[in-house]
């Protein structure tokens, strides 16, 4: 080897050393946030779509039921053995107190399994029978049933794929086949289409309005542009709920608008403004322009007027220089606010919830209601990972066409 | 345990602004919007609103809940239902029903009686209940097992049973007191805004509180595909 040779590897050497020595600088100093994000944010967003698959309810209360069902083989009835387990548990868990949990899990499967076990778990009898099977088919005819018995099997399953199907509206039948869920109750595919469809449109209407706005605001001297722009941000930084409440006072059929539109004699009956689709789209609109302008806007800001003034110069119509010339420039940013305005939309609540009326209901309202008024968290969290997964994959295919990660903000 | 009565979602509130000549007396009116047209309010749940359906549909009180677990009795709920489902806006919080009402959003809203006899003092708000149909439903004080001062909490249920306690109750709040007792020691004034008074309690009903339980989730999807039809 060469002196030049070994005093340019030492070089390369030393400054790969730096280099390392400056990344794990900044992976500390990083790291606070990062155990922040992971305690708060990740973790307990992991655990709730780890509940879409867990099923603990049955197996924690009625462990020997658990074991004697997964020796059944899923024909007919069991026998003697799994009523002796159901008799014992049943009254174990009703003395527990923990019977209840499992009875409003059974209900999710098909209504009527709580009020079975807990009129089952009420009327044992005091002391151990001769024979389980017999007493409780005659405490409650559907223990000498198939279905009943299947249930519970399912129910016992843990990790289970029960959520999951539910939650796109599909069940396992009793051929053990996966089918579609009855026409009539059939909610969570149609609001997840409703969502989409709300979100694109509110997405396609705040870049109409947005790209106007954003272009005004880049285009301006910057004084004039930057009072412009507290139009923009004030908006931004007043509370979601306060707008959306007086969006309700100005679009109420005795608000503002209709009061405004019914004096001028522009129409003879109030709009319907609210509680419909308009209403949301009003509201969403409003709430999510500001993310598309601020988008847009910063992206126009580094586009240097001169191409446009070099594209006329050249021959080119005003309108062909900004088609060909200025738009292509700015669509970093256009996508930048399309996928930001989209991805929160998809996962909007008050704003559907106050505006909105029935038939708007978007999937965090579904969410919303599995845990707050049903407490199904399995089934919030099997929603809530089909909605992260369908994030996701948007995510993939956007940055394919429009290169998200190539952008700067700002 | 003691129990405590009141009245969630009884009544129909009629604003006496919207509808001059005759006023609405029974439930199957706030179903007709030829007679008393305008906008309804109904809570957006299907308990109640399913019931009021199949009385105005004619089934007696007393087979209402039968006829309710039959899925032909829940198709005709729902068929009652899409005579003004166009005409329904949905609330959701208590205190969304009178407010409905004051903006002139709604001519009928179904409602908590307390929250309107509250808009009626207190507001001034030219509201009036329409009592028949009514659905009403117990509260319960309940210690959970194993509570650590089980004792304590009994004694506040036997303090809070007293005639004395649920009659002085009345003063805040319209809502029925459980014991006969009771009755004789409410103020007079009082006595005929409450649901249990013989004029308000001809055709009442007793919502089934273990058949919601049951029903709650299927009749609840059912519920959410026939509003998003």
């Amino acid at each position: 080897m060469t002196p030049e040779l070994s005093v340019a590897r030492r070089a390369a050497e030393g400054y790969r050393q730096a280099r390392r020595r400056a990344a794990r600088d900044a992976l500390l100093l990083a790291l606070p946030l990062l155990l922040f994000l992971l305690a708060t944010f990740i973790a307990p967003i992991g655990l709730l779509l780890a509940r879409s698959v867990q099923n603990p309810e049955l197996p924690e209360a009625l462990p020997t039921l658990t074991r004697a069902l997964a020796h059944w083989n899923g024909q007919g009835v069991p026998d003697e053995p799994a009523f002796a387990a159901l008799g014992t548990d049943l009254s174990a868990a009703s003395q527990s107190g923990a019977l209840g949990v499992v009875a409003r899990r059974l209900n999710f499967y098909q209504p009527e399994m709580r009020s079975l076990l807990m009129r089952s778990a009420r009327n044992l009898p005091d002391s151990v029978p001769a024979a389980w099977k017999p007493v409780l088919i005659d405490i409650d005819a559907r223990w000498g049933e198939h279905d009943t018995w299947r249930i519970m099997q399912r129910a016992a399953q843990s990790p289970t794929p029960d959520y999951l199907l539910t939650a796109v509206d599909a069940q396992v039948d009793e051929r053990g086949s996966v089918t579609a869920v009855n026409a009539r109750s059939a909610v969570y595919l149609p609001a997840f289409a409703r969502t989409v469809w709300i979100s694109a449109v509110v997405t396609l209407i705040c870049l109409l309005l947005g790209y106007a706005v954003a272009w005004r605001l880049a285009t301006l001297p910057p004084r004039q542009s930057a009072r412009l722009m507290l139009l923009v941000i004030i908006p931004f930084w007043t509370s979601l709920l306060v707008r959306v409440t007086a969006w309700y006072v100005l679009l109420q059929p005795g608000g503002v608008i209709n009061s405004l539109l019914l004096s001028s004699g522009m129409i003879s009956q109030p709009v319907p403004l609210v509680f419909n689709r308009i209403g949301v789209l009003i509201g969403m609109t409003h709430v999510l322009l500001p993310y598309m302008i601020l988008a847009i806007y910063s992206v126009m800001k580094s586009v240097p007027p001169t191409y446009m003034r070099a594209a006329q110069s050249l021959g080119a119509h005003p309108v062909t220089a900004f088609v060909r010339v200025y738009l292509p420039q700015t669509l970093p940013g256009v996508g930048a606010g399309c996928f930001l305005v989209f991805v929160l939309a998809l996962g909007y609540y008050i704003t559907p919830a106050l505006l909105g009326g029935a038939g708007d209901e978007m999937i965090s309202q579904l969410i919303a209601q599995q845990t707050n008024q049903l407490l199904n968290w399995g089934l919030a969290g099997a929603l809530s990972g089909y909605l992260v997964i369908f994030t996701v994959v948007f995510y993939l295919i956007f940055n394919r066409l429009v290169g998200i990660d190539r952008l700067r903000f700002g | 345990m003691a129990v405590r009565k009141r009245n969630p979602e009884a009544d129909i509130q009629p604003s006496t602004r919207a509808l001059p000549a005759t006023a609405p007396s029974t439930v199957a009116d706030f179903f007709d919007l030829q007679k008393f047209p305008g906008k309804r309010g109904m809570r957006k749940s299907p308990k109640v609103a399913m019931e009021w359906a199949l009385l105005a549909d004619g089934v007696p009180a007393g087979e209402l809940y039968k006829v309710l677990g039959t899925p032909a009795g829940v198709e005709r709920a729902f068929k009652k239902l899409d005579m003004i489902k166009s005409s329904i806006v949905w609330w959701e919080a208590g205190s969304q029903a009178p407010q409905l009402l004051a903006d002139g959003a709604v001519a009928m809203v179904m409602a908590y009686n307390g929250r309107i006899a509250d808009a009626v003092k207190k507001d001034g708000k030219p509201f009036k209940i329409v009592w028949d149909g009514q659905v009403y439903d117990y509260e319960w004080w309940a210690v959970p097992t194993g509570a650590k001062h089980a004792k304590t909490a009994a004694e506040f249920i036997v303090f809070a049973s007293q005639p004395q306690r649920y009659a002085d109750l009345t003063k805040y709040i319209p809502y029925a007191p459980p014991r006969k007792q009771a009755i004789a020691l409410v103020d007079k004034a009082r006595l005929d805004d409450l649901p249990t008074a013989p004029a308000n309690f001809k055709n009442a009903v007793q919502i089934d509180a273990a058949f919601w339980a049951d029903k709650a989730d299927s009749l609840g999807k059912q519920f959410q595909t026939w509003l998003a039809r």
